[in-house]
């Protein structure tokens, strides 16, 4: 179709109704948030979105970015001590800064990290249930754009589905199910990490790149990305199990940000 | 005191120092009696670590023997179980002798925390209390620190055989761990799984490689998980 708008309301749906599939289904945490990042940097002017969840220890952890390259982690790890998803996180509401000098005042570290990548404005939105605040979202834009209005709201209800999707079982089982389901996350998303590592070294290429042979096995073979991650890292599974065998040395992948132009 | 069993009885008192810490902390600051450290692998029990009272020892030997509890539970599903009553109707569902047994021998509540990082799966810390009851949001995060800290303590221990030298190299019985954060940057974690290819060693071993050259060195483990994962840095095979 050529209606642009046409278009966006079709993948729009087809989002909501993939994010309904896993609440009726189950799912893998991990999944699902790599999956809200993704459609947030398909469906709204954002040019990258990362996802942070609470650890339950006092910390923020990096749980889904739209791109797995090291600068783009390393942008988010940063907020454990300063930026938006942990103002965010620590309010409970949405944390909009637009302006350069404001976030400098704000975040110093953070905001130059930002200018160096290439980014302008930033967004958190609380992933909240009632009182119980369990992350952020985060949209960054190129320097002369500016999210409207529509568009964080999709984001927020967004947001706001795999937030309920985490707790939905809250009420039957109180805290267990929270622990259950953030713990669990949480130690899928290390499993990632070591098995990102296993397959950079092996096929020589970075992490990003490593990232997407992961998700592209997982998806080809119908498997939790987790579990792939967990026998990739045990060498369960031989990590040319994931390597397409034309696959070039040293690239840099695919679903990365948009050209901040 | 019960000390350690199993494998691990000849052990020297330094390796199961933090064990001891780990366990007599949540006696003292959580809503618990006791505490134990059991060691897992996907083989099963690998044995008691350390345990802080005989009730503690009790739970572990009666999840050993039974096949079937909390801990059990909690390493194969890796996520906390926490347990607020032993004598509930899902307790009982979910394990039925060792729910019986427990509460026979004076348990009604079972904290169970997996020891795992990523793909590494090592063991479990659980706590027991003797009325039932769940663990608030401020009590949970001191338990899951408390997991963190035994989680790298028994890495230490299962990998000794590999880094005969290291364990000692505080004179008392395992490295310190470094501020908690630097253990849950990814590029820690990448680099185990780098390392895992060229040194052709498990995940374990290669965390406790990389730990233990940071230690060496003196360097925050993060820095030398960067120089890993930028190929600057090339550990001995």
């Amino acid at each position: 179709m050529s209606d642009p708008h046409h278009n966006r309301e079709l993948r729009l749906g087809q989002t909501f109704v993939r994010l309904a599939d896993s609440l009726v289904n189950g799912f893998d945490v991990v999944e699902l948030l790599d999956g809200l990042v993704g459609s947030c940097v398909d469906l709204l002017d954002a040019s990258a979105a990362g996802l942070m969840l609470a650890d339950q220890r006092g910390q923020l952890r990096v749980m889904a970015t739209s791109s797995e390259h090291s600068r783009m982690l390393e942008l988010f790890e940063l907020q454990n001590d300063e930026g938006p998803c942990l103002d965010c996180f620590r309010t409970g509401g949405p944390v909009i800064v637009l302006e350069p000098a404001e976030q400098i005042e704000r975040w110093p570290l953070f905001a130059t990290e930002l200018r160096s990548r290439g980014f302008g404005p930033s967004y958190a939105l609380p992933m909240r249930l009632r009182e119980d605040t369990i992350g952020a979202l985060n949209l960054f834009v190129p320097p002369d754009v500016v999210l409207v209005a529509g568009d964080l709201e999709i984001a927020q209800a967004l947001a706001d589905v795999a937030t309920i999707a985490i707790m939905q079982h809250r009420t039957i089982r109180a805290g267990e199910q929270l622990a259950e389901q953030l713990q669990t996350a949480l130690n899928s998303r290390i499993a990632i990490e070591q098995a990102k590592g296993v397959i950079s070294e092996h096929a020589h290429v970075e992490m990003d790149a490593a990232f997407e042979l992961l998700r592209s096995h997982a998806r080809r073979t119908q498997t939790r990305l987790s579990e792939v991650a967990a026998s990739i890292a045990t060498r369960a599974i031989p990590p040319s199990a994931v390597v397409p065998p034309s696959t070039p040395g040293r690239t840099s992948s695919s679903r990365d940000s948009k050209p901040a132009n | 005191m019960a000390a350690g069993g199993g494998e691990f009885a000849g052990v020297s008192d330094g390796r199961l120092a933090t064990f001891e810490t780990v366990c007599h902390a949540a006696e003292r600051t959580l809503p618990v009696q006791g505490a134990w450290v059991s060691q897992m692998s996907s083989g099963g029990f690998g044995g008691l670590v350390y345990a802080s009272d005989e009730m503690a020892t009790r739970l572990d030997e009666l999840q050993f023997s039974l096949g079937e509890g909390p801990s059990v539970t909690a390493f194969s599903q890796a996520h906390p179980v926490l347990v607020d009553d032993l004598d509930g109707r899902g307790s009982v569902a979910r394990w039925p002798m060792f729910a019986d047994a427990a509460v026979g021998a004076g348990a009604r509540a079972v904290f169970a925390l997996p020891l795992c990082i990523g793909a590494i799966g090592l063991g479990v810390l659980a706590m027991y209390r003797v009325y039932p009851g769940t663990l608030l949001p401020d009590e949970l995060s001191s338990a899951l620190r408390l997991a963190d800290i035994s989680a790298y303590a028994l890495l230490d221990l299962v990998t000794k055989d590999a880094l005969p030298e290291l364990i000692t190299a505080d004179g008392k019985g395992g490295m310190p761990l470094d501020r908690p954060v630097e253990f849950h940057r990814a590029v820690v974690h990448q680099a185990s799984g780098v390392l895992v290819v060229q040194l052709d060693v498990s995940i374990e071993e290669a965390l406790a490689r990389l730990r233990a050259y940071a230690f060496a060195e003196g360097l925050p483990i993060g820095d030398v998980a960067e120089a890993i994962v930028a190929r600057s840095l090339l550990l001995e095979r």
